[in-house]
């Protein structure tokens, strides 16, 4: 514990607090649902080049 | 040695009651350690330059009373408003700072240990952050224990103005811990479920708040040592910024766009009337406007007053007005203020002391009164001496402007009620003005309309 704690003496609710992991965790998992989007969205691409049509990305062919 | 009323709920930091121009605070150990540690990173410099916090310094010169270890000194601002005093745009700019403030203080490795409403004061239209000992270095990686207190204080009452069209201010006069998460949740309809931070930070709380109701003590006390990353804490934060500056009030004013069928040679002959006033008194320090609405004649006022409190029942009025006073040369000098003079803000709180009442807060130099007088008088009964006993005690000199009942005004105030009026007249007004101060000038704007100089 560090010389310079200070008590918070605001009592907090036990649901003000489980909420604020909620929110956190929710976020959390609506980035990695972003990300996974992303990567579902490339491994779409890469697959629909394959199927032989025009490739209108710009990348390079994998 | 003596505190401020108000000031018991934190037990490492306490104000010290003085009436001087500087407001003392007196910091136990752990605070003083903790408040040198901030004030070495550069915290409280950096939050000072943004304007957000109230400047502070360390008085280490200052010997620190028994069992205190240090004082830190910050100025006092002019008048003291309250969030039951404040427009809708008030209350969400002060939840603003308040989360700009806990944002720039997480990047920094600290956090606001309170969230209370009461921390922030305006000065004129601008919010400030004064209880500089509410900012501590965060200890391990829990969440923000001010969380609740920050939604029943800001979030419950803005959001019930915001999604029900309810003012918020007559609840936040009802209770100094705002309005609590679950009544809102109460108040709230099926259809609000879909408006921003309804299913999160009302109903999902609401919900959890009563799961965890019925848990032991020790489970709870569990709840306190929760880790949330520091990363996800700003997110949180950030996400309840976006939130909150997204909230619009859709309370109805009835007086919020009065100021647009004012007739604008008459007010013309007031302004000139109000401004030979502020010169003639020599101004001084402090001047209220009861009944402002536009707020005009507050500004001619800043002219010769220092500091000018602008006074007005209606919130729509209240928060145009301060819309308009944000980047106004202005901006710094007058106060606006939701406050309705048939019931003036009591003292309140613990002993009926903690929150002073509005008189208490520092008495005018002169008050105008201007188109106010048969609203009180015809529209709500005071008698007309009782209104000029109310003008004695509140300021050592008036404007007031006196409106006939034969005025258009009066007549449409008294359009659906039985006229009983006895002695409200010119005559009787200037009578009873007499028997109470020197009538210092006079003239007639119309021919139901009178304006007096009283001092």
């Amino acid at each position: 514990m560090r010389a310079f704690l200070v008590i918070a003496y605001v009592d907090p609710s036990a649901g003000s607090l489980l909420l604020q992991l909620l929110l956190g965790g929710f976020a959390g998992l609506a980035v990695a649902l972003k990300l996974g989007h992303r990567r579902v969205r490339a491994w779409l691409r890469r697959r629909f080049r394959r199927s032989g049509d025009p490739d209108v990305s710009g990348e390079p062919r994998r | 040695m003596s505190f401020a009323a108000g000031s018991f709920r934190d037990p490492a930091a306490r104000v010290l009651a003085d009436d001087g121009p500087q407001i003392r605070r007196v910091l136990s150990a752990a605070a003083a350690a903790d408040d040198t540690r901030l004030r070495a990173a550069g915290l409280f410099d950096e939050l000072e330059r943004a304007g957000w916090l109230i400047a502070s310094r360390r008085r280490d010169d200052v010997p620190a009373p028994d069992g205190w270890s240090a004082v830190v000194e910050s100025p006092r601002l002019p008048f003291v408003s309250y969030p039951a005093e404040w427009s809708f745009g008030m209350l969400r700019d002060a939840a603003l700072l308040t989360l700009q403030i806990t944002e720039r203080a997480l990047e920094r490795g600290a956090i606001l240990k309170d969230a209370s409403a009461f921390n922030v004061l305006f000065e004129g239209a601008q919010p400030r952050f004064v209880d500089v000992s509410s900012l501590m270095s965060r200890d391990g990686d829990g969440p923000w224990h001010a969380y609740g207190q920050f939604c029943d204080h800001f979030l419950a009452p803005l959001m019930l103005e915001a999604y029900r069209g309810v003012p918020f201010q007559s609840w936040l006069r009802g209770s100094l811990e705002g309005l609590d998460i679950g009544t809102l949740a109460r108040l709230l309809s099926a259809r609000d479920l879909v408006r921003p931070g309804v299913a999160t930070h009302v109903m999902a709380r609401t919900a959890l708040e009563r799961r965890s109701g019925t848990l032991a003590p020790a489970a709870r006390h569990a709840a306190r040592g929760l880790a949330l990353p520091a990363a996800a804490l700003l997110r949180n934060v950030r996400s309840l910024q976006r939130l909150v500056a997204g909230l619009r009030s859709r309370a109805v004013s009835p007086w919020a766009d009065y100021r647009d069928a004012e007739d604008h040679a008459l007010s013309a002959r007031k302004a000139a009337f109000v401004a030979a006033a502020g010169a003639r008194l020599g101004g001084g320090q402090l001047a209220w406007d009861v009944g402002a609405n536009s707020g005009r004649y507050s500004r001619l006022l800043a002219e010769h007053y220092a500091y000018i409190v602008a006074l007005d029942a209606d919130a729509g009025a209240i928060d145009r007005l301060y819309a308009e006073l944000r980047g106004s040369d202005e901006a710094r000098r007058v106060l606006p203020m939701v406050v309705d003079v048939m019931q003036p803000s009591p003292p309140r709180g613990w002993r009926g002391r903690e929150r002073a009442s509005l008189v208490e807060r520092g008495r005018p130099q002169l008050a105008l009164y201007l188109a106010l007088i048969h609203h009180l008088c015809l529209g709500r009964g005071v008698p007309l001496a009782e209104f000029l006993d109310f003008a004695r005690d509140t300021a050592p000199a008036a404007v007031i402007e006196f409106v006939a009942a034969e005025d258009p005004h009066s007549q449409a105030l008294l359009a659906s009620r039985t006229a009983q009026h006895p002695g409200y007249d010119l005559a009787n007004f200037r009578r009873l003005a007499a028997a109470r101060f020197q009538i210092l000038d006079e003239a007639a704007l119309t021919p139901t309309r009178q304006l007096f100089l009283l001092a």
